[in-house]
């Protein structure tokens, strides 16, 4: 028998034991009493099927989007309000032994489009040093290895962490993790990201992610993250990515690199968050689809308070706020940046599961953007 | 490249990641190597309800196991003891040993087992604002317990576990209570 894994089963067991030992002999009604108590105990954990070693999870999110029919310079928007199911995700695992594990999630979008968000192997050694190879997410900002939708308060992701850090950014690659002290930490050596999908000015990085699919390998990244948790409720960290993107390209490497920097203070019903990412793709202007600019650039600010945090209702109830900032042309004189304030309220009847609604207002100085007014029903388990 | 061949070596004969401290490994960091008492404790309905009360939630497990400390002579210590709890965080459990002391409050907390990918489990840190908190509403999350983020299963596990461990240890010590009772008054 394993014994690590018949921990509780032996706790169940040093239960057990002076059950028929003590001084005073309890009554046969009151041992088959101790007996149905014990076995509650027992059944789940004392039967090794193949099922143990696997795991199942899952999320999603159904997401209304209704458009403002005027820019904000009143020109007709032209957008259609939409009701998507924005995505099904189902997490599996499986444990080899007590040291090397699977786990990976398959992603529907839009009910067609079918992914790997990560399919990796684990390792783990040590609390300091674990191994992790496969197809992994790359571990920079808040949302893109954390995006439950009962993660976060606001309808959609942020727009930040779409644009400048392209969620859901998963590669294929190797290498460690852990946590000492007060420290967390990743290191990892991925793929680099593909410059042929590249068009910076329009939709960010997220156009150079390769996805793990038959991946371009000519070119590689390393990306990694420390985190900070040194006082309670406050998390302060750093992620970078650098590489280049050429993938074989005669005209340039595009090296590519994104650094961002977050904070989060969590303590009680209140939550707020900050984050900051810088992005640059160099020679953006030899890109197939060329840019004014190599850098991009953007930052977030949010809160929220659980109103129903001192109630016993189990439940949670947060009105929240966010200002965003972002520039996907910062390096030229043009004032391109957008304003982005989004405020709601997310309410949870459990922990599984999150009613969210927020209005969005974007803001240029061109006066092209459209405000939204969204909600999405999300779940996860 | 000698110490990353040592490193490589190390790693491959170091022991399975998932259980940090046996049964046996738990009870010595708490009791030394004091001989060791095991008192099951096999709730009554009435008893169980209370518990459930106590513990803020109506599933509570109907029996639950108390060990402490016997001197040479083999007399029981009291007033300090040890219990676990063993409970499913997403899909795979965490072992944590709680020691509980006199006064009715966390002495230490011990993660013992965690079967879930590490991404989920939180730095020591976050484990140990549990120690010297008793049993009252403070005793939760959003409230005198912060949340983690990207660990939030299980800081709703610990907290569920910690809670009924102490609900359990309460309702094995009604004496206890009264006189804590008193005492606030």
């Amino acid at each position: 028998m394993n014994v690590r894994h018949s921990f509780p089963l032996g706790l169940a067991i040093a239960v057990a034991t002076p059950l028929f030992a003590q001084q005073d002999a309890p009554s046969n009604a009151e041992l088959a009493r101790r007996i149905d108590l014990l076995s509650e105990n027992i059944d789940p954990l004392s039967h090794e099927s193949p099922t143990d070693k696997f795991s199942f999870g899952g999320y999603g999110e159904v997401t209304y989007r209704n458009f403002d029919d005027e820019t904000d310079g009143g020109a007709p928007s032209g957008m259609t309000d939409e009701l998507d199911l924005h995505r099904v995700v189902m997490y599996f695992g499986y444990e080899f032994d007590d040291t090397w594990s699977f786990n990976s999630e398959i992603e529907y979008e839009h009910s067609d489009e079918l992914s790997v968000e990560f399919a990796q192997i684990d390792g783990r050694f040590t609390d300091a040093f674990n191994f992790r190879g496969g197809h992994l997410l790359i571990p920079v900002g808040f949302v893109n290895q954390m995006h439950e939708p009962t993660t976060f308060w606001s309808a959609r992701r942020p727009l930040v962490e779409r644009f400048i850090i392209p969620t859901t950014w998963h590669e294929n690659g190797f290498g460690t993790f852990g946590q000492a002290s007060d420290f967390e930490w990743q290191a990892y050596l991925v793929n680099g990201m593909d410059a042929a999908g590249f068009d910076p000015s329009i939709s960010g990085l997220s156009g150079g992610r390769q996805g793990g699919g038959k991946a371009a390998a000519e070119d590689f990244a390393f990306t990694g993250r420390l985190d900070w948790r040194g006082v309670e409720g406050l998390l302060v960290g750093a992620s970078v990515y650098q590489g280049n993107s050429g993938q074989g390209s005669t005209v340039s490497d595009f090296g590519t690199s994104v650094i961002d920097f977050h904070a989060q203070y969590d303590r009680g019903p209140l939550r707020l968050r900050f984050l900051y990412a810088d992005a640059s793709i160099d020679d953006a202007s030899l890109l197939d689809t060329p840019s004014a600019s190599d850098d991009l650039i953007g930052w977030y600010i949010e809160g929220g308070y659980d109103v129903l945090a001192n109630s016993d209702s189990g439940q949670s109830l947060t009105p929240f706020i966010r200002f965003e900032n972002f520039d996907l042309l910062d390096a030229t004189s043009a004032s391109t940046d957008v304003d982005v304030l989004v405020f709601g309220v997310a309410w949870q009847p459990n922990h599984n599961i999150t009613f969210k609604l927020n209005y969005q207002d974007q803001s240029t100085d061109a006066d092209t953007t459209v405000d939204t007014l969204e909600f999405t029903l999300g779940w996860s388990f | 490249m000698k110490t990353l061949l040592f490193a490589l070596v190390y790693l491959a004969l170091s022991g399975p990641g998932k259980t940090f401290h046996s049964q046996e490994e738990a009870l010595v960091l708490a009791f030394g190597k004091a001989e060791v008492q095991r008192t099951p404790h096999y709730w009554t309905k009435v008893e169980r309800t209370a518990l459930g009360e106590l513990a803020g939630t109506k599933k509570v497990g109907g029996t639950h196991a108390k060990f402490q400390a016997k001197t040479k002579q083999g007399k029981v210590v009291a007033g300090r003891s040890v219990w676990f709890d063993t409970r499913m965080v997403r899909s795979k459990p965490q072992t944590i040993m709680l020691i509980i002391d006199a006064e009715q409050r966390v002495e230490k907390l011990v993660v013992c087992s965690f079967d879930e990918p590490l991404d989920y489990k939180p730095v020591a840190r976050w484990y140990e604002q549990f120690e010297g908190r008793q049993l009252n509403d403070e005793l939760q999350l959003k409230k005198g317990i912060h949340g983690v983020s990207g660990a939030t299963l299980t800081s709703r596990a610990t907290t569920a576990a910690v809670r009924e461990v102490l609900a359990a240890h309460a309702t094995a010590h009604p004496v206890v209570i009264k006189k804590a009772t008193a005492r606030k008054k």
